[in-house]
């Protein structure tokens, strides 16, 4: 699994796709920035809202299908395995990859938008523990997409077609689910969507027990998917 | 499984029962087929056959539907990682160098700095520079492949069809690398190509598959002798008559079976030899000459 691992990091720091990404993201952040320093936003609304506004989700969802689709077009996926390399393990260093950098891209976000807002004048002393737990809870959002990713990744085996699912069916769900509710007479079946935690996350600090909703709903969504990952990667014939 | 017990096996790869099913369709039907240290061996077929199948079911990226395979003697999955492969296309990052596809593939396989030398200049690519694998041609790919599949220094290469589109001096090159890891580094092949008069030049051991079933193994020396130019010789008396030959003809070149005689080696009109016979008063039921290539050989097996 080392082995693996030290693969999967000097390959994805060797790919331009990573630092044209990175220089999005940090430029996202920076209008961002702009944007909320001229609307004089406290100090933790500020840094909560860096995140959700540096277009990371959508970066994320191109990203990943990008290093995971053309390693199976270029065929070094099946040599791993022909090698002795499990699919399992293989998989797991791919999943431990991308969130190592999303983590990454993350903390340069955090670090370059929370420099500019102190340039700016913002003032963090009303940043609290919760408001730092606020943002670690992000970045467990985007392990949801990024596993979304892999499965999409996994099932179709193309750059394309797995970019445009990432993209799209969590925007399409949130509907379906609205007229579900709708049509059913239930109430609030689409917050159980993943996209409402970021909604929520992104406004402001929360009471514990919606971070304790989220964090149930981020480890229930992360068993499945990759559960299903695994699965679809275990039938695979290359 | 360590160093030490790899290289002491006989058997480098033992596949036995194999078969591959897709729905109805078997792309492998009951394969069976043992590889010995040392040898090279040319698995032959034609398009579709089940080669590059088989050669996948073997390295686990295709999953069998049922038979076992063991490489060196052992189960162990382990031991795959003195497996080179080479499978279909070459498995190269464009964007990249050489050796830079070495150091990287070098973090999964092994390999330290001064065998990544080594085997660039083996394959020949020591001095192309930083020029980017994308650019290169599809020999220089080819042997960029075959590159990455010795990194870790494997006992066993598994080359799917390592020849196709290469010019005549690619070709030659890769057949050269090849018989020069076998013999130097006592590395074991499994290779499969069209070029059948290409595998024959540096093929020990040969196995036939068409629709997914092997037809025929043979040996090198045996189907030499089969696709040999010979005489063949039928008379009333074949005994006499080759009692009579055998003044003519060097005894490790003529041989009495059931029911003809054969002699190999000969350059002479097959009219002498009639001639002699029918001076012995021996009445000569049919002579004639025969020969093959491999490809009439594969022909006659394969259809």
């Amino acid at each position: 699994m080392s082995n693996l691992i030290r693969y999967e990091f000097k390959k994805t720091f060797s790919t331009k796709a990573i630092y044209i990404c990175t220089i999005i993201a940090v430029g996202m952040t920076l209008i961002n920035g702009y944007l909320s320093c001229s609307n004089n936003a406290p100090g933790q609304s500020y840094l909560i809202g860096i995140l959700p506004g540096n277009m990371l989700e959508t970066i994320i969802a191109v990203l990943v299908p990008i290093l995971f689709c053309s390693e199976m077009e270029m065929g070094s996926m099946k040599i791993m395995v022909g090698r002795g390399y499990t699919r399992k393990n293989i998989l797991i260093s791919k999943i431990i990859m991308s969130n190592l950098y999303m983590i990454m891209m993350s903390v340069v976000s955090l670090l370059v938008g929370g420099v500019y807002g102190k340039i700016k004048g913002v003032d963090y002393s009303d940043l609290t523990g919760k408001g730092i737990a606020n943002l670690v809870f992000e970045m467990l959002v985007f392990m949801i997409i990024i596993n979304i990713a892999i499965v999409f990744s996994v099932l179709f085996q193309s750059k394309g077609a797995a970019i445009a699912a990432t993209i799209f069916l969590p925007s399409i769900i949130p509907v379906a689910l609205l007229v579900a509710e709708k049509i059913l007479k239930l109430k609030k079946i689409d917050e159980i969507w993943y996209t409402s935690y970021m909604l929520k996350l992104s406004q402001d600090v929360l009471k514990n027990s919606d971070y304790i909703y989220i964090g149930i709903g981020i480890v229930i969504y992360n068993v499945i998917l990759v559960a299903i990952s695994y699965i679809l990667m275990n039938q695979k014939d290359f | 499984m360590g160093q030490k017990e790899i290289e002491k096996a006989n058997v480098v790869l033992k596949a036995e029962h194999l078969s591959k099913h897709y729905g109805m369709k078997k792309s492998l039907d009951d394969v069976s087929i043992t590889i010995n240290k040392g040898e090279i061996y040319g698995l032959i077929g034609k398009n579709g056959a089940g080669k590059t199948t088989f050669m996948k079911t073997c390295l686990g990226m295709v999953k069998a539907t049922s038979g076992t395979i063991q490489f060196f003697d052992s189960d162990d999955i382990n031991n795959l990682r003195k497996v080179g492969a080479l499978i279909e296309n070459p498995s190269i990052i464009g964007g990249m160098s050489a050796r830079k596809n070495l150091e990287i593939f070098s973090k999964l396989y092994g390999g330290t700095k001064e065998e990544i030398d080594h085997i660039l200049e083996v394959v020949g690519l020591a001095n192309v520079g930083k020029r980017k694998a994308k650019k290169f041609s599809l020999g220089m790919r080819q042997r960029l492949g075959i590159a990455i599949a010795m990194l870790g220094n494997p006992k066993f290469l598994i080359l799917d069809e390592p020849i196709n589109g290469l010019d005549p001096a690619g070709i030659k090159e890769v057949r050269d690398l090849i018989l020069k890891l076998n013999k130097e580094e006592g590395v074991t092949f499994l290779v499969s190509s069209h070029l059948l008069d290409e595998l024959g030049k540096i093929a020990t051991k040969y196995g036939f598959i068409d629709n997914g079933r092997l037809i025929e193994e043979i040996t090198a020396e045996e189907l030499k002798e089969d696709c040999e130019k010979k005489m063949i010789i039928g008379t009333k008396s074949n005994q006499q008559a080759y009692s009579v030959l055998s003044q003519f003809v060097e005894e490790k070149d003529i041989r009495l079976t059931e029911s003809e005689i054969v002699i190999v080696n000969h350059d002479e009109d097959i009219s002498k030899y009639n001639k002699i016979l029918v001076d012995n008063g021996i009445e000569v039921n049919k002579l004639y000459n025969k020969s093959q290539s491999l490809e009439d050989y594969f022909i006659k097996k394969v259809g």
